[in-house]
């Protein structure tokens, strides 16, 4: 039974300057019950496709075309009718959870809110039917969550209460915009699980918004796959991903990393087991057991100040040439560890020696000459480049601190140099950052990181702004770079199948400890770490039928807080794995083979798991 | 809490200190005293009551006594109203004052509130650019130029409104100098109410309202108009002092008895004690109603209050 059918859907905002299509005729259909994914990259026009059904596109946009719903064509429906659909028998749930809460009205304040509009209940009967809610989208301790501010909440929370918000009025069509991108890939699973959970409770239809196949692939039952307005390919799961036809179809499954099969790696893996070979040379980097904690209010008390411990005591070396990834939860303290050794953030504790010279004893006015050996590239390429100066600029302005000898020509003759090898081209020279695209903005980072030829470079997730296809482009040149320059990097990731195929090693940090590093291939085939399997499982398998079939470990709940980590082993709360001893006494990062892991239970789960069976 | 509050008390002596010293010093150095008038008076009697004034002693002296008496809550006596002690004054002032200022801020609020949220949800729309084009025009022009054109169109011309004096404390006396006296403050928070309301009706959450089908009425009043109206809140406190300012000019022009005429006749006749005590009052009442919006600030803003 069709629920939805939308023919000839047109979407078009007026800019300043110019008329921009951004959805250019899209049929498709949902029907009842069903799991409908849309996918594309940015820019694809599928989140302007369903905002346009609800008539919530921006103010410069329109729509045209037909949706038809239950009879009616929402499209011509006038404000006071389509509001008596929107939440009630169409809602939908936003892509980031930070910003599409109110922050000034309580949980409670904005559930009773939408459903008693569209319902005529008292106080009392609305406030318990929004509890009811929030526990079946299994919040714990849903009637204290009720009465919080959604700040008081963490990403993945703020969703699910968005996701109860949505489920009050028992809708037929529930339409989730990215609803998983701002999260961790533990929460991403726990979504999912509770997407799927909803669909089979309520029979609500899903329409389920991405740019990630490996979610489609476990979750969606037909996909719509766009690309720069238009609909490309339609169909069965399945066929899309093992019969796909169209070109651009094939290419973005092409794009995708996966995890959990052997791919082409960006790098040469010789130096692995040189890589392991510490003892022999001396690093490049050395860190030891360094040390962030920040002071922050206390929100029980004006007076008292807290302590964060964002990098508690961390310990690892790099070798010339070689890459470390850095894995873990967003808040696991992976950038602030980045911005340490770079000594970006003041230092509580430890000690960062850089080519034999130890950073964390220089004074600031020491420390600059040295800074050229190191450098850093952002997460956001366009918010880490100043909007007010020009590609050029930005570019040579390391050379104008650390190179005062040489001359305006030279300069622009090492400017045009790196632009070309990071493959920009000339013309970009007298052009602003917003000018370019986010690959292009990032390829500009990469150029003002590499133009001092530094020895380390830091990559504080370089890739998770940008498309899948355009990623893989980014890391390419980054492991070329390293091959050309000798360069090491430090190669910081939340996604696990991002630094697999460019790292030689990989660490995994987890509340501001490393609590497991091992060789990258030797890491995914058998993690030793309860939390690295865990990780890695939590990775959605492009692939439906291997997604499908394979058993998943979930992680339950949040990140514990870094002010108040827990007793002992800081993962036992999580690990399905803990015993006694796990809550008492700290585990040490010890060595088995070529692994070092910080877990009491390592050796047992090592030799009694089958190496590969886990996921 | 206690704490804070007590952190923020304690900040306002030095703000208070340094107020004081200001007005103690520069009002002796104008040129003149308060025994300077057209009637020569002898050398002794004039040294006599300078004795008696304790003006004779150094002025850091000076200074040390006037501190030691407000602690003791003495404003000391008026120089020129010699029957009268400044707190008496202050006393009598303050009420007209207060009813001039309060209704001000009130009307202004109101209005700047409203004529702002219509400027921005009829964005770069006619109304819009009325509102904004009235509202540059209140901000531009003096309250000096604007009060005498507002009574000779409303009173000259029109003979609605009389055009000056308390009349009793009559309600139409009020109206041509509070309207004066708010226009100002009118423009600016329309203008602040329409810039922040259109920046919360592009938000996201705002678009999670209209999802979950709330009309715009409802949207408005329950998700937009709280944080729309912060930097308005946080406002009120810059537009407390430029209405007690305005005050001074508006009751000149007016004729109305409050405290800003005292003030200025205070400080045309060197009455030291009374420009003081003025001074010292308006700056108490500015440095508390600042607290008072911090706290409403913080009672708005629940990112605030829990730190």
């Amino acid at each position: 039974m069709k629920l939805l059918e939308v023919s000839g859907l047109k979407v078009r905002f007026w800019t300043s300057d110019c008329e921009v299509q951004a959805v250019k005729g899209l049929n498709f259909h949902l029907d009842a019950g069903e799991i409908l994914g849309i996918v594309g990259e940015s820019g694809s026009g599928k989140s302007q496709s369903v905002l346009s059904i609800l008539g919530l596109l921006a103010d410069n946009g329109t729509a045209s075309g037909t949706v038809n719903f239950c009879g009616q064509n929402l499209l011509a429906l006038p404000e006071a009718e389509l509001r008596k659909i929107r939440g009630k028998r169409i809602s939908m749930v936003f892509q980031d959870p930070m910003t599409s809460l109110n922050p000034y009205l309580t949980i409670a304040g904005q559930m009773t809110q939408a459903l008693r509009q569209h319902k005529k209940l008292s106080k009392e009967a609305a406030q318990e039917h929004c509890v009811e809610m929030l526990e079946a989208v299994k919040i714990p301790d849903a009637r204290k969550c009720f009465d919080r501010y959604p700040h008081e909440l963490s990403g993945g929370m703020r969703q699910r209460v968005m996701i109860a918000s949505c489920l009050l009025l028992s809708p037929d069509i529930l339409i989730a915009d990215e609803p998983t991108t701002a999260l961790d890939v533990t929460v991403q699973a726990q979504i999912i699980r509770l997407m799927q959970d909803i669909n089979e409770r309520f029979g609500t239809a899903i329409i389920f918004i991405t740019h990630d196949l490996g979610v489609v692939a476990g979750l969606c039952e037909r996909v719509l796959v766009m690309h720069e307005g238009d609909l490309m390919e339609e169909g069965a799961t399945r066929k899309i991903f093992y019969q796909p036809k169209n070109a651009y179809t094939k290419a973005l499954l092409e794009a995708v990393s996966r995890p959990h099969q052997q791919v082409t790696p960006f790098i040469q893996r010789d130096g692995e087991t040189t890589g392991q070979g510490q003892d022999e040379t001396s690093p490049l980097l050395d860190v030891h057991n360094l040390r962030v904690h920040f002071s922050v209010k206390n929100p029980e008390r004006w007076s008292s100040k807290l302590l964060l411990k964002a990098v508690d005591g961390v310990d690892l070396s790099l070798q010339s040439g070689e890459t470390l990834g850095v894995v873990g939860e967003s808040g696991c303290g992976k950038s602030t560890l980045a911005r340490a050794i770079l000594r970006l953030v003041p230092i509580t504790s430890g000690r960062v020696c850089l080519l034999g010279k130890t950073l964390t004893d220089l004074a600031e006015p020491k420390l600059r000459p040295l800074r050229k050996e190191m450098t850093i590239i952002f997460q956001d390429p366009l918010a880490s480049l100043n909007p007010r100066m020009t590609v050029g600029n930005i570019v040579s302005e390391p050379l104008w601190t650390h190179r005062p000898d040489l001359s305006r020509q030279a300069v622009k003759r090492e400017v045009m140099e790196v632009l070309q090898r990071v493959g920009l081209g000339n013309e970009g020279l007298n052009r602003y950052p917003h000018e370019f695209s986010g690959g292009q903005c990032q390829r500009v980072g990469i150029a003002r990181a590499l133009i001092l030829k530094p020895r380390l470079i830091i990559c504080d997730e370089p890739v998770s702004a940008l498309d899948v296809p355009i990623q893989n482009q980014i890391m390419r040149l980054l492991a070329d770079l390293q091959r050309e320059f000798g360069l090491s990097l430090i190669f910081i990731a939340h996604d696990l199948a991002v630094v697999r195929n460019i790292s030689h090693r990989i660490a995994v940090m987890y509340l501001g400890q490393i609590v497991e590093v091992a060789p990258a291939l030797g890491l995914y085939e058998r993690p030793l770490h309860p939390y690295t399997s865990a990780l890695i499982s939590a990775v959605p398998v492009p692939d439906p039928d291997t997604e499908r079939k394979r058993k998943k470990q979930l992680l339950s709940g949040d990140l514990p807080s870094p002010i108040n980590p827990p007793s002992g082993c800081r993962f036992q709360t999580r690990c399905r794995y803990a015993e006694q001893r796990c809550r008492t006494e700290v585990p040490e990062l010890r060595r088995i083979s070529q692994t070092l892991v910080a877990c009491h239970k390592a050796e047992e789960l090592s030799t009694g798991r089958p190496t590969r069976g886990t996921h | 809490m206690l704490n804070y509050f007590v952190r923020r008390i304690l900040g306002i002596i030095p703000t208070l200190f340094v107020l004081m010293a200001l007005a103690f010093f520069l009002i002796r150095l104008a040129p003149g005293g308060p025994f300077d008038s057209e009637k020569v008076l002898l050398p002794e009697i004039e040294a006599n009551l300078r004795a008696a004034y304790h003006l004779d002693e150094p002025l850091y002296q000076q200074f040390a006594r006037y501190l030691g008496n407000l602690l003791q809550g003495d404003f000391g006596p008026s120089f020129q109203y010699r029957d009268l002690t400044v707190t008496e004054l202050i006393m009598t002032g303050f009420p007209i004052s207060l009813r001039l200022g309060a209704g001000a801020m009130v009307f202004a609020v109101i209005f700047g509130v409203l004529a702002g949220s219509v400027a921005a949800l009829w964005q770069n729309s006619r109304t819009d650019y009325f509102v904004m084009v009235i509202s540059m025009t209140g901000i531009s022009v003096p309250s000096f130029v604007m009060a005498p054109l507002l009574v000779l169109v409303f009173a000259v011309y029109l003979g609605w409104l009389p055009a000056g004096g308390l009349g009793g404390g009559s309600l139409r006396n009020m109206v041509l100098p509070v309207v004066a006296l708010a226009l100002p403050q009118i423009a600016y928070i329309a203008r602040l109410t329409r810039g922040s309301l259109i920046e919360i009706l592009r938000s996201n959450f705002i678009r999670t309202a209209k999802a979950q089908g709330l009309p715009m009425g409802k949207i408005l009043l329950v998700h937009a108009l709280k944080p729309a109206l912060l930097p308005v809140v946080s406002y009120l406190g810059p537009a407390t002092a430029a209405i007690i300012t305005g005050s001074v000019v508006i009751e000149q022009i007016f004729g109305i008895p409050g405290l800003g005429r005292f003030f200025v006749q205070g400080a045309l006749n060197r009455d030291y004690t009374l420009v003081m005590g003025i001074v010292v009052f308006y700056g108490v009442l500015i440095v508390v109603f600042n607290f008072l919006v911090d706290l409403a600030y913080a009672w708005l803003d629940p990112k605030v209050r829990y730190g």
